[in-house]
């Protein structure tokens, strides 16, 4: 072992001797110190205010000073938040659960929490890293897994609501899904990727048998993509996120001869989600490329029609990811001020509203009125503000 | 003596905090790029609360904990398709060329590659920040015995990936 500190002691040192240079801070990091600064000072004026001016109480002091926040901005839902120090791996929401992946290789597990009291019902230990999670129709919870740097298996589950029954499908079939999403479709079937797009049917959790697959329809496979990162519904079509080998990506619809969304040299597609007869991605920039990343709405035939006031809204500069639930979009921003927003879009878009974040979230689901959010600490639960309903 | 303007005292916490910060970052990641970007972000969020932290001094123990709670999550969006890149990726060791010295570095580069992101800044602040167990879960806002069982694990994968016996 003392060999072993030893080495590791030595060696990092010697790495991190060939870290880079600092670079100058940049004017925009500079700004951004300054405008969050500015706000803190103000916040604290108003606070003070408000005790000098009699409100001494304590308790009536916090509450005038979280009166002072625009209206739009609401505090976290006081219900209930999820403790995971390692973070969490993928969320969704059922019914009346909400579904968590959390943890490496060899202790990774899915938990299903009341949505409403925040409650453990059940948990199981889950032999790899989630790259799928998702909840069909009926309840029915479908987890992909895929191993990481530890070792683990890769295999797909159809699961009881309450997470105590499964279905598998046999290993060999699950390794040609590997990687890609699956899109549920029915209380025991989902949309594959697996040679094209295919309807995965499984046996009930608890039941054996074998699954089937059924070929729906191509799945464009030129320039080396494959497979689907990501699936969305379209307009009653299937919109696939695909990557090629060098990890450049781009969006087709299922089918032959469907269009392609290319999102151009340098600019990556970072997330997808359907909204409609729309889907709304986020793009970044990859790093020699041009781009800080957009918020774009796509038509049915994949063509950019993003409003202006989502394209040139400074909220949404520094784009993540994107959820959808219903006529909400919810996005995650690299923007330390604003890290979770949402917007209301139906014919037009709403105002850009924020949503106080505790930190920045790696995972969202919605539903109804209420957003959860998974930071590096856990699931906290933020009430979905109205503008955004 | 006055106190130095906003915009100097600034400037000599960048640079009297970024260099450690970006180290750090270099070895949490081990992307370069990657690491001036986080640092310029860990930099912009901590320096925004500046006239909340009660003690100057604890700006280093901020900057610290957001280069690797920022490093972790960008790791965390990387892990599948690492995961996915494993097997394409064959071990540094392997393909060091030169000095025993660099060949060691490598392949300690290598197998810090492969750990979890929670695992491999338990491995570089107590290896590189020379943290304690304690100062380590306050770092990364876990609980001690979590540190233990991570660097117990991460020391175990080491061990293995490097041809170490115990």
């Amino acid at each position: 072992m003392a060999e072993l500190d030893k080495l590791l002691t030595e060696a990092l040192h010697n790495l991190a001797a060939e870290a880079p240079e600092l670079p100058p801070l940049s004017p925009r990091a500079r700004r951004r110190i300054r405008a969050g600064r500015a706000g803190a000072i103000l916040a604290s004026v108003v606070v003070a205010a408000g005790v000098s001016a009699g409100l001494v109480i304590g308790a009536l002091a916090l509450n005038r000073a979280t009166r002072t926040q625009p209206p739009s901005s609401p505090r976290p839902h006081p219900a209930w938040t999820i403790n995971t120090p390692g973070g969490v791996d993928a969320l969704a929401v059922g019914r009346s659960m909400l579904y968590v992946a959390a943890g490496d290789f060899p202790d990774a597990t899915l938990s299903a929490y009341n949505r409403t009291t925040g409650q453990l019902i059940h948990w199981i230990g889950v032999p790899a890293i989630p790259v799928a999670l998702r909840v069909g129709p009926g309840g029915s919870v479908w987890l992909t897994f895929y191993p990481d740097q530890n070792g683990g298996g890769t295999g797909l589950w159809l699961l009881s609501p309450d997470l105590a029954q499964r279905s598998s499908l046999n290993p060999r079939a699950a390794r040609s899904i590997g990687l890609s999403d699956l899109l549920p479709a029915g209380p025991a079937d989902a949309l594959v990727a697996a040679n094209g797009l295919a309807d995965l049917h499984m046996p009930a959790p608890g039941h054996h048998g074998q699954a089937t697959f059924h070929q729906v329809s191509a799945m464009p496979a030129d320039h080396g993509y494959g497979g689907a990162v990501k699936f969305a519904r379209l307009a009653g079509r299937v919109a696939a996120l695909q990557e090629n080998k060098i990890q450049d990506l781009r969006i087709v619809l299922a089918g032959p001869h469907g269009p392609v969304f290319d999102p151009g040299v340098g600019v990556n597609i970072n997330s997808m989600a359907g909204g409609g007869n729309g889907l709304w991605i986020t793009t970044g920039p990859q790093p020699t490329g041009p781009s800080t990343g957009s918020v774009i709405r796509l038509n049915d035939r994949l063509q950019v029609v993003t409003p202006r006031s989502i394209s040139k809204n400074p909220g949404l500069a520094f784009p993540a990811q994107v959820w959808t639930a219903g006529n909400t979009v919810v996005a995650t921003t690299d923007t330390s001020s604003q890290p979770l927003v949402c917007f209301r879009f139906h014919s037009g878009a709403g105002p850009v509203t924020d949503i106080p974040a505790r930190l920045p979230p790696g995972d969202v689901a919605v539903t109804g009125d209420t957003v959860y959010a998974a930071d590096a600490s856990g699931v906290i639960v933020y009430r979905l503000p109205a503008a955004c309903r | 003596m006055s106190d130095p303007p906003a915009g100097d005292k600034l400037e000599a916490l960048y640079l009297r905090h970024g260099p450690g910060a970006l180290r750090l970052a270099y070895l949490l990641t081990g992307d370069r790029e990657l690491s001036e970007d986080l640092v310029q972000e860990a930099f912009v969020r901590v320096a925004r609360r500046l006239t909340s932290l009660r003690n100057a001094d604890s700006f280093q123990w901020y900057l610290r904990r957001t280069v690797v709670n920022l490093s972790n999550s960008r790791l965390r969006r990387r892990r599948v398709e690492r995961a996915h890149l494993k097997r394409l990726v064959s071990s540094a060791a392997a393909a060091g060329v030169g000095t025993p010295d660099l060949v060691t570095k490598q392949a300690v580069r290598g197998a810090i590659e492969q750990l979890p992101a929670r695992q491999r800044a338990v491995v570089v602040l107590r290896y590189y920040e020379d943290l304690t167990d304690q100062q380590i879960a306050s770092a990364l806002g876990c609980p001690v015995g979590s540190v233990k069982s991570s660097l117990h694990r991460a020391a175990a994968i080491l061990r293995q990936h490097l041809g170490q016996e115990e």
